[in-house]
C-alpha cells in the first residue's frame, strides 16, 4: 500500500500537483490518465522521492525506494554500454545476482549490444526487463506500452496481471485507454494538479466518452482537413 | 533566419559558459589567453607544430560534421541556408587557428587547414561503429566500460608511448604515461548520469560511495596494470617513484569521483576543477581533497538514497 496524503508540488510559480490524497492497495493495478502536462510523470517522481515536494507520500515497506520498481517515460541509456551491462548495472544497485540472464530475457532482447543503439521499444523492453529482475513490492510503470510491439504489448499485459495477482501495488500510466482498460482496477483522472475523478472498471467506457467528447469536441473544425 | 540561428548557438554557449561558472565577459579572455597560451607553446616546442595545430583545429570541425546534427539542420533550412550556416560555423572554429598560422609564417599548413575546412562542409561523419568493444570492466558498471570504449585510441596511445619508451630507456616519459593513464580515467566521471542512477541504488549514501570507490581503484589499478607492472620489472629499483606516482593516480581518481558526487546532480564546476587542480600539482593535498569531498558528497547524496 503506498499512501499520499496532502501532495503538492510547483516549480517556482507553476503548481503542478495541488494537495492530492490517495491510497494505491496492494494486489491492484491503478491507472492514472491525463492530458500532457497534466503532472502524471511528476506524481510518479515524487513517489519515487525524485523530487523534493510538500505532503507525505508512506507506504507499509519503508523505506519505500528499496522496494520500488520505477520504469521512467524515456528511460536514460548510457552510450557504449551493452544491453547485459546495463541489467548488471542495475542487478549490483540492488545487490542482486542473475543466474541465467539470457533465459531470463523474455523480450528476446540482443543484449550484446550497445542499448542506446536499441528502438525505443527495445529500449523499453529493456528497462521494463531490469526492474522485474529484482524484487519489489511496487512498480511504477510510466508508459509502458510506449513504442513496443504488439507481441511485446500482450506480454506486458500479461506481466502486469501476474504481479497484480502476487499481490504487487503497480502505478502505470498510459495513452492507450485500451491497455489500461484491460490491465486497471482503479483510473484516476489528473486535471490542474488535482484528482478530477476515481473511476472503477464498470466506468472505464463512460469516462472513455467523457475524456473523447472534452478533448476532441469541436476543435477539428479549426483546421482545414479537406 | 540564419542570424536568429547563431544568436541561439551563442545563448546556448553562455549558458555553458554559466553553468560551468565562469560568466561570457571573464570566459572569452580566459579562453583567448588559454588559446594563445597553448599556440606560443606549440610552436616553440617542434618543427611538425603546424601541423599538429591542423589536427586540433579539425577535431572541433569533425563535431560539426556529426550526421545526427547535419540532419536535423537539413530538416529545419533549406539546401542554401543550410550551406551558408555550415560555412558560417566552419569559418568561426577555424579562423583563429588560420590567423594564427598565418602569423607564424606557416601559409601551407594556412591552406591546408583551409582546404581540409571547406572538406568539412561536405563531409558527415557518421557515429561511431556498432561493433561491441569487450572489456574486462563489465561486472561493475557503468563508468570503466563506458570509458575505456570512448577513449579506446587514446588508451592504445599512451600504451604505444609507453612502449617506446620503456624501448630507449626512457623513465620519465613512461612515468609521464602512467599518471596520463590515470588522468584520462579520472575523465569518467567527469559527466553526470540522471539521479535515477543513484537513486535505485540500495545501499546508504556511505555504501554507495565506498562501492564506487573501490569500483574505481580496483578498475584504474587494472587499467593501468600494463604500465605499473612494466615499469616495476624494468626499474625495480625505481620501486617507490612508481608507488607513489599510482597513489597519486589513484588519489586523484578517487577525489575526481568524490567531487562529482558532492555536487550531484550539478555538474562539477570551476571551484571544483580549481581545487583539483591545486591538488593534481601539489598531491599531499588530495589526501585532505578526499576527505573533503567525501564528507560533502556524504551528505549531498543523503535525499537520494534513504
Amino acid at each position: 500500500m503506498i499512501q499520499l496524503t496532502n501532495l503538492s508540488k510547483s516549480y517556482g510559480q507553476k503548481e503542478v500537483l495541488n494537495e492530492i490524497d490517495l491510497e494505491f492497495a496492494a494486489g491492484r493495478v491503478h491507472g492514472i490518465v491525463g492530458a500532457n502536462g497534466a503532472g502524471k510523470t511528476t506524481l510518479f517522481r515524487c513517489i519515487a522521492r525524485l523530487e523534493k515536494h510538500l505532503g507525505k507520500v508512506t507506504a507499509d515497506r519503508e523505506p519505500l525506494n528499496n522496494h520500488l520498481g520505477f520504469l521512467p517515460t524515456d528511460p536514460y541509456f548510457f552510450p557504449k554500454l551493452t544491453g547485459r551491462e546495463y541489467l548488471l548495472l542495475h542487478a549490483n544497485a540492488r545487490s542482486q545476482k542473475i543466474d541465467q540472464l539470457d533465459q531470463k530475457n523474455i523480450f528476446e532482447l540482443p543484449l550484446d549490444e550497445y542499448a542506446v543503439h536499441y528502438s525505443t521499444g527495445m529500449q523499453k523492453k529493456l528497462a521494463l526487463l531490469a526492474i522485474l529482475l529484482s524484487p519489489n513490492q511496487y512498480y511504477i510503470l510510466d508508459e509502458p506500452f510506449n513504442g513496443v510491439d504488439i507481441q511485446s504489448n500482450l506480454l506486458i499485459t500479461a506481466i502486469i496481471k501476474q504481479l497484480r495477482e502476487a499481490g504487487k501495488t503497480i502505478l502505470i500510466s498510459s495513452h492507450i485507454f485500451a491497455t489500461l482498460k484491460e490491465v486497471c482496477d482503479t483510473i484516476y483522472q489528473l486535471q490542474d494538479g488535482k484528482i478530477a475523478q476515481t473511476v472503477d472498471a464498470t466506468e472505464f467506457d463512460q469516462l472513455e466518452s467523457e475524456m473523447a467528447q472534452i478533448t476532441i469536441g469541436n476543435r477539428l473544425q479549426h483546421l482545414d482537413l479537406k | 533566419m540564419i542570424r536568429h540561428y547563431l544568436q541561439l548557438q551563442l545563448s546556448i554557449l553562455h549558458r555553458q559558459m554559466r553553468a560551468f561558472g565562469l560568466a561570457p565577459v571573464y570566459a572569452y579572455p580566459l579562453a583567448t589567453i588559454l588559446f594563445l597560451g597553448f599556440s606560443y607553446l606549440l610552436f616553440a616546442k617542434g618543427s611538425y607544430a603546424p601541423y599538429l595545430y591542423v589536427g586540433v583545429a579539425l577535431l572541433p570541425l569533425s563535431i560539426l560534421a556529426g550526421k545526427q546534427r547535419n540532419d536535423f539542420l537539413r530538416i529545419c533550412f533549406r539546401k542554401k541556408d543550410f550551406l551558408r550556416i555550415r560555412t558560417l560555423e566552419n569559418l568561426l572554429f577555424i579562423s583563429p587557428f588560420l590567423i594564427y598560422l598565418l602569423i607564424e609564417g606557416a601559409y601551407l599548413a594556412a591552406l591546408l587547414l583551409f582546404v581540409v575546412g571547406a572538406g568539412f562542409l561536405f563531409l558527415m561523419v557518421s557515429t561511431p561503429l556498432t561493433r561491441v568493444l569487450p572489456t574486462p570492466f563489465g561486472k561493475k558498471p557503468f563508468e570503466f566500460p563506458i570509458g575505456f570504449r570512448r577513449y579506446f585510441e587514446g588508451f592504445l596511445l599512451i600504451y604505444f608511448v609507453a612502449v617506446m619508451g620503456l624501448r630507449v630507456d626512457n623513465f620519465p616519459l613512461v612515468a609521464f604515461t602512467l599518471g596520463t593513464i590515470f588522468a584520462l580515467s579520472s575523465s569518467f566521471y567527469n559527466w553526470v548520469e540522471p539521479p535515477y542512477f543513484v537513486w535505485h541504488y540500495h545501499f546508504r549514501e556511505k555504501d554507495f560511495l565506498w562501492f564506487k570507490l573501490k569500483t574505481a581503484v580496483s578498475y584504474g589499478s587494472l587499467l593501468a596494470a600494463p604500465l605499473w607492472i612494466s615499469m616495476l620489472i624494468f626499474y625495480p629499483e625505481k620501486w617507490w617513484v612508481i608507488l607513489l606516482i599510482f597513489l597519486w593516480g589513484i588519489s586523484f581518481l578517487t577525489a575526481v569521483l568524490l567531487a562529482k558526487y558532492s555536487v550531484f546532480p550539478r555538474l562539477a564546476s570551476l571551484p571544483e576543477a580549481l581545487w583539483l587542480t591545486v591538488g593534481l600539482a601539489f598531491p599531499p593535498l588530495l589526501i585532505w581533497l578526499n576527505l573533503y569531498f567525501y564528507r560533502k558528497a556524504k551528505k549531498n547524496l543523503k535525499p537520494l538514497l534513504t
